[in-house]
């Protein structure tokens, strides 16, 4: 269905258009099921089991992620940190971030997101601590190494006193993220 | 209750990652889709797209050739062949607010934060199959109205007020693949 574009008086071109696409993937995807109600649990069941079913290769795909962020780290340790290597261990960080919550390692995840908003901070000026970065590489590679999945786990206490500690030591104006990360545009 | 079906809809992931790409594809499965296409970057991504025309694209931001953001700036074309119009989810680590409004200023539908899990996914696709949003063109905009509160207290400038305003009903008959 289509309506004739109307525009407003003593405008010859509008300042803007508003535009109504037609809902196509409701008519031919949604189905209204009598009872219930909210979203479909049923179907997010059976995607939780199928992933589930991936779950015996997290450990090799975590390892992968973190053999990334080793060779970029060892490319800043070698070169010094200086641009492709930055970006390639940022990427790598970025990824592990992303992805080390859904293998099972959210305390590396939570470490790897301090480690790029550290970089996001600090990489345009070049005011960088090269052992700042390595406690954070370190201690996701212990993470990894130890199967540290829960956070209240005494090895995930001290690592993430170490890193406090750390942070005092070698950069002590950077804080961690302290605004909560946006989920959704609706948090906007 | 809405139920999706997952079978009806033809998915298009673009994610430089592998895994993540095969935990995408994963769930969607899982949800019951069928046709679940994958590209590793931009390039291939904007390819597959034209070929494929998937009904949803849910792409990374940062990968190779070029990132999500640019992607969704080829797709959202108000005059191409392809559907500018289509619904794009962007599935990204990058939560920081900064980076999350320049997404939505590229003129992604929607926004889905790293970690990713099956009723996150699930409520992305139900929100843009159920409301899909109203489209703004201007100069400098084409996408996804990027105002979202209801409550009609907009915060920012009001650009939109004593201009003049265009309303057309897309019927979309030229911009989406005819379904068999």
């Amino acid at each position: 269905m289509s309506k004739t574009p109307t525009t407003a008086a003593g405008a010859d071109e509008p300042e803007y258009l508003l535009i109504m696409p037609a809902n196509t993937l409701s008519k031919k995807a949604v189905q209204k099921v009598a009872g219930g109600s909210g979203i479909d649990m049923t179907a997010i069941a059976k995607a939780e089991k199928a992933l589930d079913a991936l779950k015996v290769d997290f450990d090799n795909w975590m390892n992968d992620e973190v053999d990334k962020l080793l060779k970029a780290h060892a490319g800043i340790l070698k070169y010094g940190p200086i641009f492709d290597h930055l970006q390639a261990l940022y990427n790598a960080a970025h990824d592990v971030r992303g992805q080390a919550a859904t293998f099972g390692y959210p305390l590396a995840g939570s470490i790897a997101d301090n480690l790029c908003h550290y970089l996001d901070e600090h990489r345009e000026t070049g005011n960088l601590s090269t052992p700042f970065i390595e406690v954070h590489v370190n201690a996701i590679k212990a993470i990894l190494r130890e199967h540290v999945r829960d956070r209240e786990n005494p090895l995930a206490v001290q690592i993430r006193q170490e890193l406090q500690d750390a942070r005092k030591r070698f950069a002590p104006e950077t804080a961690d993220r302290v605004s909560e990360p946006i989920t959704s545009l609706d948090d906007l | 209750m809405l139920r999706i079906d997952f079978n009806k809809l033809r998915f298009l992931v673009v994610d430089d990652n592998a895994h993540m790409r095969r935990i995408v594809r994963t769930l969607l499965h899982g949800f019951g889709a069928r046709e679940v296409y994958e590209a590793e970057d931009g390039a291939s991504g904007l390819e597959a797209f034209t070929t494929y025309a998937p009904d949803i694209v849910i792409v990374d931001w940062a990968m190779p050739i070029f990132d999500g953001l640019e992607l969704t700036s080829m797709i959202r074309q108000p005059d191409a062949n392809q559907n500018p119009y289509v619904p794009i989810i962007l599935l990204t680590a990058h939560s920081e607010k900064s980076r999350v409004i320049r997404a939505r200023d590229a003129g992604i539908t929607e926004f889905l934060c790293k970690p990713i899990s099956a009723k996150s996914l699930y409520q992305r696709v139900l929100n843009v199959v159920v409301n899909p949003r109203p489209f703004i063109k201007t100069k400098n905009y084409f996408g996804p109205d990027r105002r979202r509160s209801t409550s009609g207290n907009h915060v920012g400038p009001e650009r939109r007020k004593n201009a003049s305003e265009q309303i057309d009903i897309q019927p979309l008959a030229d911009k989406t693949r005819e379904t068999a």
